[in-house]
């Protein structure tokens, strides 16, 4: 039995020895309770649309009699400036009457940011969870980032064709599904974004409220 | 034939063919879940903080503000020892004692999921191997005990068989396996699991 306890404290004594040595050139331990905050973006977003009349006739399509024409018809139409979408808060777009702004100085946001962040396409969304999940449904133009491809190679594609000046909403499954923060962490310090969320309640909320989803793989998959 | 080559060969014929192949299967296997795991942890502390962070055992909780040292401990201990004693297993190097290692780490984790589950916490992740997703892919539960459960019936067979022949226990330690003749200066220094 002796024999058998020295071997043991072998094993132990190694692993100790080994676990020292590793503390030792990670000292000082920052271990973090969750990813460090995102800088603060404003998002302006356009007004809403007006609610269509019901009571106004419907245009005849048909025109019998040539009419003169209307100079502001034929004139050629120039291009009309979209209401700017985007962080920049001295967006003209903020003073447009019905604007909406959405501050985002949390790392979490709730469903109701996410959906018009994505209606609006105002951020990049991400698929943290595993790949046979993200095929089977994700949140439509989501791009695919598991903490398990973070893990097996900092240099993905897909990671390029995020903007870094738009904010990035990261989700897994809800709950506690926790590969939504590790995405957040691993993005901001692989590629040092910092405009980077996390949609808590996740793909199951998104799909129950019958929001856009897509299927199959990321084309930015490699 | 000089002593040690007769000890060698007591050693090597001491666990039969299949007990030899049984052992072999288990601890390689065992083992190699455990390395792959035990790297993952290694190079990714804070990913195996959060997951330990969010069984919301008391004592076992990140703090926004300072180091949780028992925290700290289990992040660099747990890991090594998963590594140490995967490549004990693989070597077949004082196997039962490396078995012993993840059988005990396994019973933690075991009881880490239990209390998940009575308490009904809901985690998506166990962060049980790392980043990589082991066969329970939905919330820590019952699938989780049994996949423990199968990795510690794997743990035992390397403590009950021992190395085998193919490990070097049976190299080094002729007295390994469960038939081994048994040293008379040696008598109370090995487990009987005959």
């Amino acid at each position: 039995m002796s024999r058998f306890l020295f071997k043991l404290l072998a094993v132990v004594g190694i692993s100790v020895i080994g676990a020292g040595v590793h503390l030792a050139g990670s000292w000082p331990v920052q271990l973090k309770a969750q990813p460090d905050d995102p800088t603060e973006s404003t998002i302006v977003l356009p007004p809403l649309p007006r609610p269509s009349q019901p009571d106004q006739p419907e245009q005849d399509s048909v025109e019998l009699v040539p009419s003169e024409p209307d100079p502001s018809e034929t004139a050629p139409s120039e291009p009309v400036p979209s209401e700017p979408i985007g962080d920049d808060p001295d967006a003209e777009a903020a003073d447009t009457p019905g604007s909406r702004t959405i501050v985002l100085d949390t790392i979490e946001i709730d469903f109701e940011t996410a959906q018009l962040l994505h209606a609006n396409g105002a951020a990049t969304f991400v698929d943290a969870r595993p790949a046979d999940r993200y095929e089977a449904g994700h949140i439509q133009d989501a791009l695919h980032i598991s903490p398990a491809m973070l893990a097996e190679s900092s240099s993905l594609v897909v990671l390029d064709v995020i903007d870094p000046e738009m904010p990035v909403v990261v989700y897994c499954g809800g709950g506690d599904c926790d590969d939504s923060h590790r995405v957040v962490e691993l993005l901001q310090d692989l590629r040092g974004l910092t405009r980077t969320h996390v949609f808590t309640d996740g793909f199951p909320a998104w799909e129950a409220a019958g929001l856009p989803i897509g299927t199959g793989p990321d084309p930015w998959a490699e | 034939m000089p002593d040690t080559d007769s000890r060698f060969f007591a050693g090597a014929s001491a666990a039969s063919t299949f007990q030899s192949a049984l052992s072999l299967i288990a601890r390689i296997t065992l083992a190699q879940l455990f390395f792959i795991a035990a790297l993952n942890k290694i190079t990714d502390p804070q990913s195996f903080a959060t997951a330990i962070s969010k069984f919301q055992v008391p004592g076992f909780i990140l703090e926004e503000d300072s180091q949780n040292a028992l925290v700290v401990v289990s992040v660099f201990l747990v890991p090594w020892l998963e590594l140490v004693a995967a490549l004990f297993l693989i070597a077949g190097l004082y196997t039962r004692a490396a078995a012993s290692v993840l059988i005990a780490l396994l019973a933690v984790f075991c009881g880490a999921i239990y209390s998940v589950i009575a308490r009904e916490i809901e985690i998506t992740d166990c962060g049980c191997f790392g980043d990589l997703k082991g066969i329970c892919r939905d919330a820590v539960g019952t699938c989780n005990l049994v996949q423990n459960g199968v990795l510690a019936a794997l743990g035992l067979i390397a403590l009950i068989v021992g190395g085998g022949r193919a490990s070097a226990d049976a190299l080094f330690d002729p007295q390994g396996g469960p038939d081994a003749e048994a040293d008379p200066d040696d008598a109370d220094d090995e487990i009987d699991f005959a």
